[in-house]
């Protein structure tokens, strides 16, 4: 049975116009020939723009007019909220506004006795209640006036889209009002521009437009006639093909098919944080600058930050294509750009070409939107699609983003109800200083309706991935991802070239990139800076099932600097051991918090590799060239993203730095993958002193411990020798192999590679437990070193120094990373041959314990220095330094005796 | 469709009309006690200027015309007293009633209310703030004529039956006035103008022959003459003279009422 009825009404207003000194009386027909019924119970929403007539039809039903033509019948008490004012009188408090207000919705007064608690309770303006409604905020008396409203009892509730005032909690609690009126069996109708609480609240729109009642239907399909229409009308546009239809709309661009609106809410718009500031393209101010014929160019303006965006938007063949270019003025930055797409609850499922997933059915009752796919992978499409059962039929979409971005999926809160697909783009502003008109495209490409969406991602897929058997490439702009069985070996950037030019670092993540694939194991791409007058030239091919080839080199087109490039693997955690063509080893070292810890260095040309336990991951082996004066590191990378790194460099030594016109090939790898474990030689052998304390010869270094805290730090105690310039040390450039092995005595062996040379360190404990080095230099030929070291790297938590008569404070560390150490204290002049000590005091609360290190006589001449470390090694370092040595011959020389006491001193 | 009633603007039936009002009584006083809080919130006096404000205006028309009089001073102050009580509430009521809906147009917007309650409002508030200031002068013409205690009665039924006049005038002014936006400042003049030619601070004896009948047309007339009849000269009036008032009231009544029915439903377009 309808409770409101409206048949063929009419409804005309006489206004009087004033123009040009003419008075003139027009009538003017808000309503004509509206025909509708509601059924006890129903939640109807109206829409339609300023003076559609939604007002008029509130006020027919109130009562408050009568039709001129047609007929109005009303079956009930109405109550509503007609307007913003109420009807309260201003000079009478809250409380006395309560039994007028009830009385004039025809309550009698023990009716409102009853009710006034419950009103003033759902109001909540606490004592303000007792004051006069005159010095009410807006949203006071909205709430008010809602409350009384919603508690005389109403058999219809009108509410005139005053809700909007309120702040966010008291709209929650009048949807929940809302709802539990809807409960009780209430016809409720209301007039809103808020199409997320329409589509939360009721199931029925009606859509006005100049008087006329054009859609009355479910929400969705009402709604998304209704956006078709509204806004200004200069920033309108649509474009069809078929059942696809597309409809731009003042920065937002809504998508239908068959009449269904699938990106409801705001629609796909784009948000940029341009100095800090979010902006929304809804807030510009947008008109068509060109179009029809299936293009439609769009300009808007937006006065602060002076932004402009230009949208191009053109359709074919199903497939939406939708262009972004953002220009400012001088000094602008773009600092991140994101294309959002809202999307109805109805889609389901979503893919992207590796992964898929499915949506929870229902969201969350808390304001934080949740996430389906992580931040910071790279996706190059993403799609969504509706399970076949549901009774909506949606069609599928795929989403296209053309450069480097970050695609994200969300299940948006309750209150938008809607599914969010964000492409993230981070801008990096390379011209910043130079202050000339800035530009930023952001492209994509939505298609609609792809009958099998998820077989057009694989073939996306397949556009930029390389497969053989077990073995997978994936060019990725500028990374590249290595599979094997279905893992994936690489993490974070994967394998990525950067190199210094012109004063800054480039990374081929950052480049545009062009790609084509050869056949289906070669792939060639070329990627360019827009600042640069090169480009970098990327050849991948698979030449077997467990083995891959990339070249990567550089094609300049004009003269310009380059001092080094490196290509880095960054691989998974799980790996736990590397190896060279002569030296293998474990990973010890944790990540650090923010630098890559070199493990390993490597000669020119050679072999580096990397070895799981087991056989849970494949060994990889990357060969490379000499050719190319391309050499390695190994090592960890910091913790976010705590991979195990392979670098690959190229230094270009001083005064060869010009890279001149045409293509210099840069690095060639070979990246193989073997499923034998490489056999990892332990190097440690270790002495234990008493139940506290013992050392640790640990590949080239050997440190000391107590209560299985490391005293010493990175190095610890170690030699270094400068030659011709450069500094070898004792550990990571050498090969050790332990020799002998006891509980009070340790013999190993190391071999420079680089130098005709090696060591022989021998460990030892003496009757009064302290610690005996004795190191011997063995040369295969004379050489002439500048420097000879012996270094003890203590922890940077011990603050005092003494010995030799002196003694000080270790102050702060000083410099950067790369730069000189610090040297805080030298021995001043040479000294008699006698044993000398330098001791360390206790650190922080006395914590650790003190330690003396001692020189025999039998020294050569040198000195002992007093050294803080840089920054990035943080350590105390107590050094036995020999300067301006002189030629040593081919043979065997002693280079260091001396002692270490910890512990108890 | 029987289910379905008429909404509540437009009824023609008076009988209907009366059950509204009193279904919506309630809110009828509210707004009366509303606007007479109103009228007097912030001053000093309060309520009493519903007896100073007329005993001010008495005193200054006694000043100024006991001269013409042949009575005594304090005879003639009690005489005009008689009739400015009257006078005052029948011009401020209907100066009232004719704004009202302009006034209280946010009430219009917002409640589906029987509109006729919102004049009726303005007249009982002006009546309730006669009745307060009279009751407090009542004392002095008892004094006078101890006996008019026993014409209480007769001096209610004249109130009621002015009441309903003022109703009826007040009825339509409201809604022409909304129609015809002039009204509203035609109507100080007409009020002075009006207040000349009723015998408030004169008698009828006291004019010229030839003029007597432009007072005599006036409705208002006929009812301060019976009331002053009643409290000054302890006399009561002729049947005759209560039936010209019935006569007199119902059809201002039933005047004001057709016209307020003919225009109440267009009045929220105009408002």
């Amino acid at each position: 049975m309808p409770v409101v009825q409206f048949k063929n009404v009419w409804e005309m207003y006489r206004i009087k116009f004033f123009q040009r000194r003419r008075t003139a009386w027009e009538s003017f027909w808000a309503l004509k020939d509206v025909s509708f019924s509601v059924e006890k119970g129903e939640t109807l929403g109206i829409i339609g723009e300023n003076g559609a007539g939604k007002s008029t039809v509130l006020k027919l039903i109130a009562g408050l007019l009568k039709s001129d033509r047609g007929q109005v019948g009303i079956e009930g008490r109405v109550s509503g909220l007609l307007e913003l004012g109420a009807g309260f009188q201003p000079e009478l408090t809250g409380e006395e506004n309560i039994f007028l207000s009830g009385g004039l919705f025809g309550l009698n007064k023990k009716q409102i006795e009853e009710r006034r608690d419950a009103i003033i309770r759902f109001a909540a303006l606490g004592k303000f209640i007792h004051a006069p409604v005159k010095c009410y905020s807006q949203g006071m008396f909205v709430r008010l006036a809602f409350a009384i409203a919603v508690h005389v009892d109403p058999d219809i509730l009108l509410i005139d889209d005053t809700l909007a005032v309120g702040d966010e909690y008291f709209q929650k609690k009048c949807v929940q009002k809302i709802f539990e009126l809807k409960e009780q069996g209430k016809t409720i109708l209301f007039v809103t521009h808020d199409i997320n609480l329409l589509r939360q609240l009721c199931c029925r729109v009606l859509l006005f437009k100049e008087g006329r009642l054009i859609k009355d239907g479910p929400v969705d399909l009402v709604v998304s006639a209704f956006l078709q229409n509204i806004g200004e009308k200069k920033g309108i546009a649509g474009l069809q093909e078929g059942p696809l239809k597309i409809i731009f709309n003042n920065g937002r661009l809504f998508i239908n098919f068959c009449d269904v609106l699938l990106t409801p809410g705001l629609g796909a718009h784009m948000v940029l944080r341009v100095d800090n500031k979010w902006v929304s393209s809804q807030e510009f101010d947008w008109e068509v600058a060109s179009g029809g014929e299936g293009l439609w160019v769009l300009r808007g303006k937006l006065s602060s930050p002076a932004l402009t965006q230009v949208w191009k938007i053109s359709l074919r063949n199903s497939c939406i294509d939708w262009q972004v270019e953002v220009e400012g003025p001088r000094n602008f930055v773009v600092q991140e750009g994101c294309s959002n797409i809202m999307l109805t609850r109805g889609f389901t499922h979503w893919m992207t070409t590796l992964e898929q997933g499915e949506f929870l059915s229902q969201g969350q009752a808390s304001w934080n939107w949740q996430a389906f796919l992580g931040n910071n992978i790279e996706r190059k499409a993403l799609g969504v699609k509706a399970e076949t059962t549901s009774d909506t039929n949606l069609a599928p979409l795929i989403f296209q983003q053309s450069g480097l971005c970050h695609a994200q999926i969300f299940n948006s809160d309750d209150f938008l109800n809607c599914r969010l697909l964000q492409f993230k783009t981070t801008v990096f502003n390379e011209n910043e200083d130079l202050g000339i008109v800035h530009r930023h495209i952001f492209s994509g490409k939505i298609l609609c309706a792809v009958p099998e969406p998820e077989k057009f991602l694989r073939q996306i897929q397949e556009e930029f991935v390389l497969e053989k058997g077990a073995l997978k490439c994936v060019f990725d702009n500028g990374r590249l991802m290595v599979s094997c069985k279905g893992v994936t070996l690489t993490k974070g950037d994967h394998a990525s070239v950067s190199f210094f030019a012109n004063g800054r670092w480039y990374s081929s993540t950052y480049a545009q990139w062009e790609f084509k694939k050869e056949s289906a194991t070669k792939l060639i791409a070329r990627g360019f800076w827009h600042n640069l007058p090169l480009s970098q030239v990327w050849e991948i091919e698979i030449l077997n099932e467990s083995e891959f080839r990339v070249k990567v080199g550089l094609d300049l087109s004009q003269e310009v600097d380059i001092e080094s490039q490196g290509m880095t693997f960054r691989c998974l955690s799980q790996y736990g051991y590397w190896f060279t063509d002569v030296d293998r080893g474990e990973f010890l070292n944790d990540f650090g918090e923010v630098f890559f810890d070199v493990v390993q260095r490597c000669i020119c040309g050679g072999v580096v590799g990397l070895s799981a336990q087991g056989d849970s991951l494949p060994s990889c082996e990357i060969k490379f060239s000499k050719v190319l004066n391309n050499f390695a590191k190994i090592g960890n990378s910091d913790f976010s993203y705590s991979a195990r790194e392979l670098k690959i460099e190229r230094v270009e030594p001083e005064g060869r730095m010009k890279f001149s016109r045409g293509f210099t090939p840069c690095f060639e790898l070979s990246v193989a993958f073997k499923n034998e474990p490489i056999v990892f030689l332990k190097m440690r052998a270790e002495i234990v002193l008493d139940e506290n304390k013992k050392i640790v010869f640990d590949n080239g270094c050997v440190r000391l411990f107590k209560k299985g805290k490391e005293l010493t730090k990175k190095h610890a105690f170690y030699t270094s020798l400068r030659y011709k310039g450069r500094w070898h040390d004792s550990l990571l450039m050498a090969q050790w192999e332990i020799l002998e092995n006891n509980a009070r005595f340790i013999r190993a062996r190391g071999r420079w590679r680089e130098l005709p040379m090696s060591q022989i360190w021998e460990i030892s404990l003496d009757e009064q437990m302290r610690v005996f080095f004795n190191v011997r230099l063995i040369l295969d030929q004379g050489l002439a070193f500048e420097r000879l070291q012996t270094n003890l790297m203590l922890s940077e938590e011990y603050l005092k120094w003494q010995g030799l008569g002196a003694e000080g404070a270790f102050p702060d560390f000083r410099g950067d990373i790369d730069d000189d150490w610090d040297l805080i204290w030298t021995e001043d002049g040479a000294k008699e041959k006698c044993d000398r000590s330098i001791g360390v005091a206790s650190g922080v609360d006395g914590a650790l314990p003190p330690i003396v290190f001692s020189l025999d006589a039998n020294n050569r001449n040198g000195c002992l220095n007093i050294v803080n470390s840089d920054l990035y090694f943080r350590g105390r370092i107590l050094q036995y330094l020999t300067k301006n040595a002189a030629v040593l011959d081919m043979g065997e020389h002693s280079y260091f005796t001396g002692r270490i006491v910890f512990g108890d001193v | 469709m029987e289910s379905i009633k008429k909404p509540l603007g437009v009824r023609m039936d008076f009988k209907k009309r009366v059950e509204d009002i009193f279904l919506y009584g309630h809110a009828l006083w509210d707004l009366a006690f509303k606007q007479l809080k109103a009228k007097y919130a912030g001053s000093f006096l309060g309520v009493f200027w519903a007896i100073v404000n007329p005993l001010l205006v008495a005193l200054a028309i006694t000043c100024v015309f006991s001269g013409f009089s042949r009575m005594s001073v304090g005879h003639y102050s009690l005489f005009v007293l008689s009739g400015i009580f009257l006078w005052m509430f029948f011009s401020c009521a209907l100066t009232e009633a004719s704004s009202v809906f302009l006034n209280q147009a946010a009430i219009l917007r917002q409640f589906n209310i029987p509109k006729e309650i919102l004049p009726l409002s303005s007249i009982l508030a002006n009546f309730l703030n006669f009745m307060i200031g009279w009751i407090v002068v009542l004392p002095l013409f008892i004094i006078q004529h101890p006996k008019i205690i026993f014409f209480l009665p007769f001096i209610l039924i004249v109130l009621l039956l002015f009441l309903f006049l003022t109703w009826g005038a007040g009825l339509a002014l409201s809604v022409l006035n909304v129609f015809v936006r002039d009204l509203g400042h035609l109507l100080g003049v007409i009020f002075m103008c009006w207040f000349w030619i009723t015998p408030v601070f004169y008698s009828l004896d006291m004019l010229p022959v030839k003029f007597r009948w432009i007072v005599a047309l006036n409705p208002v007339t006929l009812y301060v003459i019976d009331f002053r009849a009643l409290v000054f000269y302890g006399q009561i009036p002729s049947a005759f003279s209560f039936f010209l008032l019935f006569l007199l009231s119902g059809l201002t009544l039933m005047l004001g009422l057709l016209i307020f029915a003919r225009f109440e439903s267009n009045l929220l377009k105009r408002i």
